[in-house]
Order: C-alpha cells, then sequence, then structure tokens
C-alpha cells in the first residue's frame, strides 16, 4: 500500500473485471425474461426472511489519510469513507456525526426541502446503540437519506403521491434493510417526483426540493425523480442517498449536483420493498460524493434476495470497494484494469444540439432563455468532456471514437421509450379505477399506459431485446465503456451507468457542476467505479461542494404527501404536464 | 399511407379513448374539465392521449423484426431460485 492510500499494482495485474468475464447469452435471454415477466405479470412473491447479501460478513478495508488529519473537519463534510475511518478509529462516534448532519438539516432543509420526514428522534436512539457496538465495516453509524419510495418499517413511505399518503410499511426493502444492517443510520425519507416521475414536487406538482448550487432559483432543475436525496447529499445534509432510476433519476441528479451516482445493471439490487414504476426499468441505486463512497454503498444495497427474482443466478458480487480504490503503476496514477473508452458521435460536438422537448410553438420567452442558458452550458461541458478524455488517457485509457449500431434513432427514440408505460398502469389499475385524482398530477402517463396494445407492447419489447443485442454485440466490440449524454438507451436494456462530476459551467458567481456518464457491460459496475475512482485521484471536482446559502427568494414550507403545508410561500412554481411526460423517472 | 391512429380526427380518438378507459372502469369524468390550476383535466389528459396514440403505437408497428431473430422466451431467474441456483 501506498503512503497515501494507493495500491501500487506494479509488477502484477490486478484480477480481472467481471464485465468480461460474463455470459453474454445468460444476460440477453435474462433480460427477455424480464420482459416476459412484465407481459405476464410478475408472480406475486413471498417475503422471506433477509439472506444474502443483508447478512454476509461485509467489512472491507477503506484505506484512507491518517484521521488525525481529519480531526478538525465539519463531520457533514467529510465523505461517507472518510467519516467510517473517522469512527473506526475512534475519532468521531455515530452520535457526534448524526447530531452534526441533524444540525445542518434543521438550519438548511426549510431551503432545500430536500426531506419529505426526518426521523430525529429514531435516528439518535439507533446511532447511541452504535456508539456502543462493535465495529460493523464503513456503513457503522452512517447517516443516510432515503428516498421515499423505499419501504421503511414503522415510517412513512408515500412516494410523494397520494396513493401512499397514510402508508406505513411493516417492513424494510431489501436494499435499505441491507445498509441498515451493515450499520446505517436512516435519517430521513427524502423528497420524489410523485410516483418516481419527474423532479420532486408535490402530488399536486408544486416544486418542493431545489438543486444545492442553485437554491434560491427553483427554475434550476435538481435533478430527477431522485432529487431529494441529490440535494440531501450535496448539501451536506446526509452522507449519502439512495436513489432509483427508471428514466435517469439516478444519474440525473448526480450529474446536476456534482455527485457520483451509479445505475447498476438490472437484478443488481433488488427492488423488493420498492414502489415500482417500470418493471424493466427500475433500479435502486446510491447517490453519493464519490465513487469511493459510491461503491460502499452499492457493496451494501447488492446480491440476491430470494423476494426478487431479477437478482437471482446473477454472478457473485464482486469487490466495489476494493476497484474503487485507486492504484498507482510504476509511482503513477493509473487505471486498475486496461480500459478503452468509447467515444459516441457527436459527443465532443460544439454544434450539437441541446435537445428540445415537444412543446408549444413558438417557444416562449422564458423557455427560450432556458434553452440559450443550457447551450452555453453545453459548450462548458464540452469543455469539460475534452479535459476528462485527456486525463483518462493520461491514467492509460485508449480512447477512440465509436458508431451507433443501426437504428439507434429509431430504438432509442421516445417512442419506444414510452413502451415502458402499460408497466407502470397494471399494477395501479385497481387506483385508476378507485379515483383518477389520486395520481394528481403525474396521472398522463398512466392513463398513456393504458392505451398501449398487447402486440405494441410486445413488439416494443422485442425491439428493446435487438437494442439490447446491437449495444452488447456492436458497440462493446469496441470498447469497455462508453461515455453517454443521455440515460437511455442504458436504463432501457439494464445495462450499468455511471454519473460523475467533470467540471462546472463558469457562471461566475453561480457556477453549477457538469458531468459526464459512463454506460458498461452487464455487471460492469467494479470496471465503472474504479474509471471514476482514477479520474477522481487525479481531480478535484468531486471534492467541491456548493456554497452555504444565504437569505434569499424561495425559501417555502415543506411539501410533500402528508403534514407540513401543501401551499408553498415562497412560490417555487409548478411542473406542467410536459415535465411529467418528459423528464427524469 | 398514414397509421389509423394518426387519420382519426380528435373526436374520434375522444371518443375510442373514452371508450377503452371506460371498458377497463376508468373515469376520467371525476377531473374538471378545464381547468389550468387543477394538477390535472379532461382537456389535458385527452390531449396528451391523443399525442400518445398518434406517434407511439404508428412507430412501433413500423419497426418490423424477424420473430425467429427476437423471440420472446421465458424468464429464466424465477426458475434458476427454484432449481439450486445461487440465492
Amino acid at each position: 500500500m501506498a503512503m497515501d492510500g494507493r495500491e501500487a499494482v506494479d509488477g502484477r495485474e490486478a484480477a480481472p473485471p467481471q464485465d468480461r468475464a460474463f455470459d453474454r447469452r445468460s444476460f440477453l435471454g435474462r433480460m427477455t425474461a424480464v420482459t416476459a415477466a412484465a407481459s405476464m405479470g410478475i408472480p406475486a412473491v413471498t417475503p422471506l426472511p433477509l439472506s444474502g447479501g443483508a447478512s454476509r460478513p461485509f467489512a472491507p478495508e477503506v484505506p484512507l489519510p491518517d484521521p488525525e488529519s481529519l480531526r478538525q473537519e465539519d463531520p457533514a463534510g467529510l465523505t461517507l469513507a472518510e467519516a467510517a475511518v473517522m469512527i473506526r478509529e475512534g475519532y468521531l462516534s455515530p452520535v457526534e456525526l448524526l447530531e452534526a448532519y441533524l444540525a445542518r438539516i434543521e438550519a438548511k432543509d426549510e431551503l432545500y426541502m430536500a426531506f419529505n420526514t426526518v426521523v430525529a428522534e429514531r435516528a439518535r436512539e439507533r446511532a447511541r446503540r452504535l456508539d456502543r457496538a462493535p465495529w460493523r465495516g464503513p456503513l457503522h453509524g452512517i447517516p443516510v437519506a432515503v428516498k421515499d419510495n423505499y419501504y421503511t418499517a414503522g415510517v412513512p413511505t408515500t412516494a410523494n403521491s397520494f396513493i401512499f399518503e397514510d402508508f406505513v410499511p411493516e417492513f424494510d426493502a431489501t436494499a435499505w434493510a441491507r445498509l441498515r444492517e451493515a450499520g446505517a443510520v436512516l435519517l430521513g425519507k427524502t423528497q420524489m417526483g410523485p410516483l418516481a416521475t419527474s423532479r420532486a414536487t408535490t402530488p399536486e406538482g408544486d416544486v418542493t426540493t431545489v438543486n444545492a448550487w442553485a437554491p434560491h432559483d427553483p427554475d434550476v432543475s435538481p435533478g430527477g425523480s431522485s432529487s431529494g436525496s441529490a440535494t440531501a447529499v450535496a448539501a451536506r445534509m446526509a452522507a449519502a442517498g439512495t436513489g432509483t432510476q427508471t428514466g435517469g433519476s439516478i444519474t440525473n441528479p448526480a450529474l446536476a449536483q456534482g455527485l457520483t451516482g451509479i445505475k447498476p445493471t438490472m437484478g443488481r439490487v433488488s427492488l423488493y420493498g420498492i414502489i415500482p414504476l417500470t418493471y424493466t426499468r427500475d433500479h435502486p441505486g446510491p447517490i453519493a460524493r464519490d465513487a469511493k463512497d459510491a461503491a460502499i454503498m452499492l457493496q451494501a444495497m447488492a446480491g440476491p434476495d430470494p423476494a426478487d427474482p431479477r437478482t437471482l443466478g446473477l454472478p457473485p458480487v464482486p469487490d466495489y470497494v476494493r476497484a474503487a480504490e485507486p492504484v498507482l503503476r510504476a509511482g503513477r496514477p493509473a487505471l486498475r484494469w486496461p480500459t478503452t473508452i468509447g467515444v459516441p458521435p457527436g459527443y465532443l460536438d460544439e454544434s450539437e444540439e441541446v435537445e428540445e422537448q415537444p412543446g408549444e410553438d413558438p417557444i416562449p420567452p422564458e423557455r427560450r432563455r432556458r434553452m440559450e442558458e443550457a447551450r452555453r452550458r453545453q459548450q462548458a461541458a464540452i469543455e469539460a468532456r475534452r479535459r476528462m478524455l485527456t486525463r483518462f488517457e493520461e491514467l492509460g485509457a485508449r480512447v477512440v471514437d465509436v458508431e451507433w449500431p443501426d437504428e439507434w434513432d429509431t430504438l432509442t427514440s421516445w417512442d419506444f421509450n414510452n413502451v415502458r408505460l402499460p408497466e407502470r398502469s397494471e399494477p395501479f389499475l385497481d387506483v385508476l379505477k378507485e379515483d383518477v385524482r389520486l395520481f394528481g398530477v403525474s396521472l398522463s402517463p398512466w392513463i398513456n399506459g393504458l392505451l398501449l396494445s398487447g402486440t405494441e407492447y410486445l413488439r416494443g419489447q422485442r425491439a428493446k431485446l435487438l437494442l439490447l443485442r446491437r449495444v452488447l454485440d456492436g458497440l462493446f466490440a469496441h470498447c469497455d465503456v462508453v461515455l453517454q449524454t443521455r440515460p437511455f438507451p442504458f436504463d432501457m436494456i439494464g445495462l450499468p451507468l455511471v454519473a460523475f462530476p467533470v467540471g462546472t459551467d463558469g457562471s461566475a458567481g453561480a457556477e453549477r457542476p457538469v458531468g459526464a456518464m459512463l454506460g458498461g457491460l452487464p455487471y460492469g459496475e467494479e470496471r465503472l467505479l474504479s474509471l471514476v475512482a482514477a479520474y477522481q485521484s487525479v481531480t478535484d471536482w468531486h471534492r467541491r461542494r456548493p456554497a452555504e446559502p444565504g437569505a434569499g427568494p424561495g425559501t417555502g414550507s415543506r411539501g410533500g404527501a402528508r403534514g407540513g403545508e401543501p401551499g408553498l410561500p415562497g412560490g417555487r412554481g409548478r411542473i406542467d404536464l410536459r415535465e411529467v411526460m418528459e423528464h427524469g423517472e | 399511407m398514414g397509421h389509423g391512429f394518426q387519420e382519426l380526427t380528435d373526436e374520434e380518438l375522444d371518443a375510442y379513448i373514452l371508450t377503452r378507459l371506460k371498458g377497463l372502469g376508468v373515469d376520467l369524468g371525476v377531473l374538471p374539465e378545464d381547468d389550468e390550476d387543477a394538477p390535472a383535466d379532461r382537456k389535458r389528459i385527452l390531449e396528451s392521449a391523443r399525442r400518445f396514440l398518434r406517434s407511439t403505437p404508428p412507430a412501433i408497428h413500423g419497426f418490423e423484426m424477424d420473430v425467429q431473430e427476437v423471440p420472446p422466451v421465458m424468464y429464466p431467474a424465477e426458475l434458476t431460485g427454484r432449481t439450486g441456483g445461487e440465492e
């Protein structure tokens, strides 16, 4: 081990990553099966006692600089890994760490509105018990923000929807149960788009959570539906958070708020106990401050779960924490594994059009202003992408241009993306029959899902499998990972995707992060985390934090599906139908 | 030749949509007819549904695949879980 904690790999090759060892045909069969299962209806599963990941030993090492050097830090400013070392070495207690976060929530969350529920007393009781307990591993005593669509036993779980307004689960979602058993402390449940559509709003559509980098401008999106978790982490109100991604809702908030978020391969993390949005596309995963923190979270969350057949029969969960430890080769920072990065068409094209969603014609002035701002950010992002690629080449990556597979534009179009909609309507049909008003602002896609015929659904799902086959056989024939600018199709076809910060937009006085996304092969999480960790070992974008907010407009009462005031005195605005239909899920 | 949904008028599509929903027992009649301050109203829901029907089904029907090349198959993971696969 090098003095700075980085692992030297001179003279030997690291064991190969899992993504090049998997059986491609097996994954294709599995994804086909997910499609078939969705079309037939997932059979009811009986909750079983947690096993596998929940009870397996979990104590990966977290080598870090001398804890003494971290003692003067605000505990809420530590990364998860840093806090873990401080707790392990006795420089910080779970209670002290928790109180640091609760103090920030108390002081700041009226502005950020990241939380739907804060369970302060419950968390204190838990932290006190952990203070006296043997160290369980890097999540011991770590305060975590959990998206409000994860079941949490005894704690309301609303998905910010009228439908679940009074729902208090009797058990934990498997992914949260594993974090809890690994020692994590539940801080609270985070704001989200109603039923995981759109940015975080009340069920009626009133904007709640703001971007931690622009808290006084509610028009700056905090990302997709996991934005409460992302804002909590970015604003140092939680050490890490959980999200779910159906159409970008882990990676988009991570990009928007300078965080590292990973959407794992379909099945890698159990969906049992998470309110469904789309069977074939829902993915739980972590939102964290850097690759190491994301790896620690994912290590606990991942693994087979008898209650979710999608998780069974997969390759064993590898050591993500080790994968996310930077390495030295010949004394210099290097990639853990030789890696070819694919650069798709248009990725560095400054004339690339900012994606315009269907909407009004002519375009209203305010929307035009935002589009122009988006173009400026796009240019800054492209400069950041160029610098990022240079860094990766310096780390030893091979960077190649790749072409999209045949019929890419068609197979990744909005219409083929819409094939997901019947999957959200079907489990909620009884609620739709009871009263469509229970869906609040989110109703439209649930109605549209009822209108797609079985033949259209099946053909769309077969097209998705064709796309997956072409991505695996075509795109990945030339590279190990590929850069992406949109969350789909990787979340359409179940492949892993990681988002991480690579620069800022350069706005004077109102700087906001810009990020990059890398898509990987099935079970490529360890390679993706290793790449981001290597990049973060030679850059500091992931260490930048949003400024502490001063007084300003836009404060208001906490909204949510219950409690608080439904009206928002700060007037953060209301999302429209277009945002529900077309933005991150 | 256009897809059938693209050739229907707004009125014909609305009738199709409302009939389909009624057949499922879903009633949009509880929504306000046209109220921009409401989270949802019949006008916006029907507009969205018409756009959806005029775009998505035609796009999907217009894409043809060899059924031998891309067949739907059964879900192996459920079997794996019941026959000694990794848990």
